[in-house]
């Protein structure tokens, strides 16, 4: 009997585990997914690019802590290989987990083996917020080796263990700086409650707490640590409290299971299974469940649909991101997203059929970005709108945009090649292989080779400089260039339409832009007035926008001169339809607003009627 | 016994190994080689300079196809101290030794390189020989820059940097990130002697100042100074208080540029700590910047360019790419505090161009300035280009050094045979400094780059060079230091009393904007 139930228990030992870890990896490659972690621009803000080269090693191993910053940017091009990234995130998770598991062996309440997953989950949970945590978790993880290694000695001497304390401490301080606060803290609370003379473990956390929170300012550290101004609302901070609560309550059980240990001597023995266990292994399921419940509800679908979206810009799924925006409309920091939609409607020729079939936000066309945007996002609103000033073709005001970012991201190779586009663009071909030259020492792995604008710069790499001046994209850049030297205050995308399409006519994606801004505006003269040139670009038949947005001009004319335009007269009725559904419930807007969103929700008569300019429909 | 074996066994492998990788580096004798018309192009271009006789190690890379390369560096006409350099690699790396051996011998006369590459055929080719004369005169051995990324509006990682040019070693002065992201900049010495200075300051967190620094004791004065140029004596520093802004263009090679909407110039004493001005130095209807002393301190040369708007706010003004500043001169009397009437030394109407960045040369011989089209910013000018004048004679000349693209930030070495400068010539947006000999006639030789270790290294370097700054020694303030004192709150009040001619300023408004 006493057979079978610990087979049964072992067995069960092992099943939880491998669900949990397999849940784990699956649950972070198709879930969160590395490659948005990776791709987002924004985040990499604090995300040291790694460079293959002599001087990057040494520039970064010389400064304290220089060899974490060193692996966590070649750890961080794992996340750009989403089985890599997976299983590297999963394998710190494991290595929590088994010291957490090894340390809890040691206690009294070593059955309690929840407590080993909790490092683990949180490593899910921050994640889920995709933020990027290598050098936090690489910093981590050092310590726990470490903390594992000090274990070994804890029944050493008292001298012996304060050298090899001090020994690991200023190796963890040289390696990983900051970081060896952790170790100084979780070696002062076992020595504390482990040694007779419980001063000196009192002195190892005083020692990490004098040097990193002396002249330092603590609370800035740890808010910034724990990422607690990215925390929006108040049940974030509630969970992420809970979980440091429980790493708190974890560690003093460790203490006491330790206290209890010297006392009785019982580490040695091996623990008995008994038939109860059955239930504490099903009660820990459950709870395992449920946290990784509430974990994956936490998740910020928002902030994932925005890096989804970008995502599939660079690969341009058009489809996708369009897609993307009617299962998940934007929410947050929308700007992004309505400029992908329509980017991806311009890219598919749907730009003036369809752009209303999608929410819309005037300050996207021209990426004016929120006030209060977290840096990160501002840098991605930069980026992007340095990518649309190069098709546009205003290169004076893209230079400036992409030396900014250079400065506030670093060498990330988008910037570098578009900066080496801009250049080329102007023809300084010399000034353009400085970029190049930097950017074939950058890492580039997986997905960010997934970038279109990337692969010609790849070419180039193998074929030099001459065979990219002759490219399309630096061919449609020199085309499209903005050539006269004016000098540009704030940045405004208004007034260059019409001065591009002066330099280029054909500039395709000028005059869209041009057009759906007006749209946008409600500038419908002037609307009207560049509606002719329409014929520059081969079009027959008015796209659908276009027409609707006509028919309101027209009927706020008098009708006058309609057969001038070539409006089709199904859209004459339907404005009229509309009109007089409008007036019938003139008095509430709201409900009128409500009424003729089934039939109308997608037409520029709605916008046009309700949308005030700047917000969202 | 078979631990002594096998100690012998070590040694001989040890030993064998070392033998191999000796014979290994050691050059085979070419014996047969065909001999090309041209000179093999090197990067950086090394061809037909003076160098100093105290340079480290000019390596470069040949820019020639091949499998191999040797290149042979020796005194013309003498085999004494040749160098031989056998690399598979195009960069030619010259061991320092045999390198300071070599220029102590040819010191005053002419050292030749010959290059031979092994091409794909196997065959060796011999390039033309070029070569470099090495000048008598030393130069100043350290050289401090302002280190950092191209910046337009936003700055990050700004450093001050001192290279050590015997001997290739780079070490900080003083870094902005130890101050919470702090921008540094207008670092002046006094006789380009590294015991005195000042630097400038300015951040979000710690206001803006200055710091003075004189053996190793650091002062932090409350006031920003611009443009700073010391009293050969160390007495006072004039220095200039710009209303400064940053503005851009469309198109152009550079689209950044600068207007000053108003200046002036102050003076600080250091022993009474008060800041000072004269009218001549601050009028109201004029712009006065960039203070540069005469070796002998009896005059201070300044550059001035009238005001031509009445909104002194406004940026740019319409009339910006009007504004020309003239070369101006005032004379001072150290013993009385007596200053003289400002007189005009080269007028902007008689060259049409804007006049900036005096530099007199310490033997007080010849000042070099800066001429481009307009305004007051010149590496922003790609028309920006070098001048010098002959002060006893006042005639100037446009120098040969100059390129097509913006020179500025020029330092006299004290021995006033080197000029460092700024350069935007490898293509017009990355300012580099470049070195240059000026013999006793004032005729300056090729510019070459300033060397470093590695030859590729500037091809993928972002950061640009600025505001080189001669040094005779390595400043032994340490870094940390410089960036506590900017960081303690203690620190010299000396109110500008500037009023009336020019409006009362108040820097900490004035945002400094400086490459």
């Amino acid at each position: 009997m006493q057979k079978i139930g610990k087979s049964y228990i072992v067995g069960l030992s092992v099943a939880r585990k491998s669900i949990f870890w397999g849940v784990f990896f699956f649950y972070f490659l198709l879930i969160i997914r590395p490659e948005l972690l990776y791709h987002s621009l924004g985040r990499m803000n604090s995300w040291p690019r790694f460079m293959v080269s002599k001087e990057f090693f040494w520039e970064t191993i010389c400064n304290c802590g220089g060899l974490l910053v060193y692996l966590s940017a070649l750890f961080s091009l794992c996340m750009s290989l989403p089985w890599l990234g997976t299983l590297f995130i999963t394998l710190i998770g494991l290595a929590c987990w088994w010291v957490g598991k090894t340390v809890l062996g040691k206690s009294i309440f070593k059955g309690i083996w929840i407590l080993a997953y909790l490092p683990s989950l949180s490593i899910i949970f921050l994640y889920n917020r995709y933020s990027n945590l290598m050098t936090e978790l690489l910093g981590l993880a050092i310590s726990l080796v470490f903390l594992a290694i000090y274990t070994k000695c804890l029944f050493a001497k008292q001298y012996k263990r304060i050298c090899i304390f001090g020994g690991i401490f200023v190796l963890m301080m040289i390696i990983a700086k900051e970081y060896c606060i952790y170790f100084a803290i979780l070696a002062g609370i076992f020595e504390m409650l482990h040694s007779k003379n419980r001063i000196v473990g009192f002195c190892y956390c005083i020692i990490g707490m004098i040097i990193y929170g002396a002249g330092y300012n603590f609370y800035g550290w740890s808010a910034n640590f724990l990422d607690i101004n990215y925390l929006s609302t108040k049940t974030d901070r509630a969970l992420l409290y809970l979980i440091y609560s429980l790493y708190i309550y974890f560690l003093v059980l460790i203490g006491l299971g330790s206290v209890s240990i010297r006392k009785t001597g019982e580490d040695k023995k091996k623990s008995k299974y008994v038939s109860g266990k059955i239930v504490l292994y099903f009660c820990e399921f459950i709870v395992l469940a449920g946290l990784s419940w509430i974990i994956h509800n936490q998740q910020y679908i928002s902030q994932k649909a925005l890096l989804e979206s970008g995502y599939m810009s660079w690969n341009r799924d058009w489809e996708g991101i369009l897609l993307t925006a009617k299962e998940r409309p934007p929410v947050l920091y929308n700007i992004l997203r309505y400029y992908d939609i329509n980017k991806a409607l311009y890219e598919t020729n749907r730009l003036p059929e369809e752009m209303f079939n999608y929410p819309q936000d005037k300050q996207s066309l021209v990426l004016i970005e929120e006030e209060g945007i977290f840096q990160e996002v501002k840098n991605e609103i930069y980026f992007r709108r340095i990518e649309l000033l190069i098709e546009l073709g205003n290169i004076g005001v893209a230079e400036k945009l992409a030396y900014e970012l250079l400065v506030n991201v670093g060498e990330h190779p988008l910037i570098l090649s578009q900066l080496a586009l801009i250049h080329l663009a102007k023809g300084e071909e010399e000034t353009a292989s400085y970029f190049l030259n930097k950017y074939k020492y950058v890492w580039k792995l997986g997905t960010e080779m997934e970038y279109v604008g990337l692969k010609e710069w790849h070419i180039c790499e193998e074929e030099g400089i001459e065979v990219l001046t002759k490219s399309d994209i630096v061919q449609q850049a020199q085309k499209n260039r903005y050539p006269i030297n004016d000098v540009f205050g704030k940045y405004s995308l208004s007034n260059y339409y019409s001065e591009l399409l002066k330099k280029n006519p054909c500039n395709r994606k000028a005059y869209d832009y041009m057009m759906a801004s007006l749209l946008l505006d409600k500038k419908l003269d002037e609307f009207a007035g560049c509606l002719p040139d329409l014929t520059r670009f081969g079009v027959k038949q008015l796209p659908r926008h276009y027409q609707e947005a006509l028919a309101i001009y027209l009927q706020s004319r008098g009708m006058k001169d309609i057969k001038r335009w070539g409006i089709q007269p199904e859209y004459l009725h339907q404005a009229n339809t509309f009109l007089q559904s409008f007036v019938k419930c003139k008095k509430d807007r709201d409900l009128a607003g409500q009424m003729l969103l089934k039939d109308f929700g997608n037409t520029y008569y709605y916008y046009f009627m309700f949308a005030t300019v700047g917000e969202q429909k | 016994m078979k631990n002594k074996v096998l100690k012998i066994l070590f040694f001989l492998i040890v030993g064998g190994v070392v033998l191999l990788m000796y014979s290994c580096s050691q050059s085979p004798e070419i014996q047969t080689y065909e001999t090309s018309k041209e000179a093999a192009k090197v990067k950086p271009d090394y061809t037909g300079l003076t160098i100093p006789p105290n340079i480290a190690p000019l390596n470069f890379s040949v820019m020639e196809d091949g499998e191999k390369y040797t290149v042979r560096i020796s005194q013309k006409d003498k085999e004494e101290n040749k160098i031989e350099i056998v690399s598979k690699s195009k960069d030619i790396l010259i061991p320092h030794k045999q390198w300071s051996k070599l220029l102590k011998q040819a010191n005053g006369s002419t050292i030749q390189y010959e290059i031979l590459v092994k091409n794909d055929n196997q065959k060796w080719i011999q390039y033309q020989k070029f070569s470099n004369t090495v000048a008598k005169e030393m130069i100043d051995p350290y050289i401090a820059y302002r280190f950092m990324k191209p910046i337009y509006t936003w700055w990050k990682d700004i450093s001050i940097q001192q290279k050590n040019l015997e001997n290739h070693e780079t070490r900080l002065l003083m870094s902005g990130m130890d101050f919470k992201n702090g921008c540094i900049n207008c670092h002046s010495f006094i006789n380009n002697k590294p015991e005195t200075f000042a630097l400038g300051y300015r951040s979000t967190h710690y206001g803006v100042g200055t710091l003075y620094i004189k053996d190793k004791h650091i002062e932090k004065i409350g006031n920003k100074w611009g443009y700073t140029a010391w009293h050969p004596s160390g007495k006072l520093a004039a220095y200039s208080l710009n209303k400064v802004f940053q503005f851009f263009h469309t198109a152009g090679i550079e689209i950044r540029d600068v207007i000053d909407l108003d200046s002036a110039i102050a003076y600080y004493d250091v022993e009474t700590r008060q800041t000072e001005t004269v009218p001549a130095l601050s009028d109201k209807n004029r712009m006065e910047t960039y203070p540069c002393w005469t070796p002998d301190g009896k005059y201070l040369y300044f550059c001035s360019g009238e005001i031509l708007w009445e909104n002194r706010n406004i940026v740019p003004p319409k009339e910006y790419a009007q504004v020309r500043y003239d070369l101006m001169r005032v004379g001072y009397d150290l013993e009385n505090n007596c200053w003289g009437q400002a007189e005009i030394v080269i007028s902007s109407k008689e060259t049409g161009k804007s006049i900036m960045l005096p530099r007199i040369s310490p033997d007080g011989k010849y000042l070099l300035f800066c001429m481009c089209d307009y305004g007051c910013f010149p590496i922003f000018q790609p028309s920006s280009d070098l001048y010098l004048l002959e002060i006893s004679s006042g005639q100037y000349k446009h120098l040969d050094i100059n390129s097509d693209y913006s020179e500025s930030w020029h330092s006299w070495s004290s021995n006033s045979h080197w000029v460092a400068f700024s350069s935007k010539r490898n293509g017009g947006n990355f300012t580099r400094t470049f070195l240059s000999y000026v013999d006793e006639e004032g005729k300056f030789s090729k510019p070459f780059i300033m060397p470093q270790q590695d030859p590729s290294w500037y091809d993928r370097t972002l950061e640009t060079f600025s505001v080189p700054e001669f040094i005779t020694g390595a400043v032994e303030v340490c870094p940390e230091a410089l960036a506590m004192a900017a960081m303690k709150k203690d620190k010299i009040e000396s109110q500008t009393p500037i009023s009336g001619a020019t409006p009362k300023t108040k820097p900490q408004d004035w945002e400094q904007i400086r490459e």
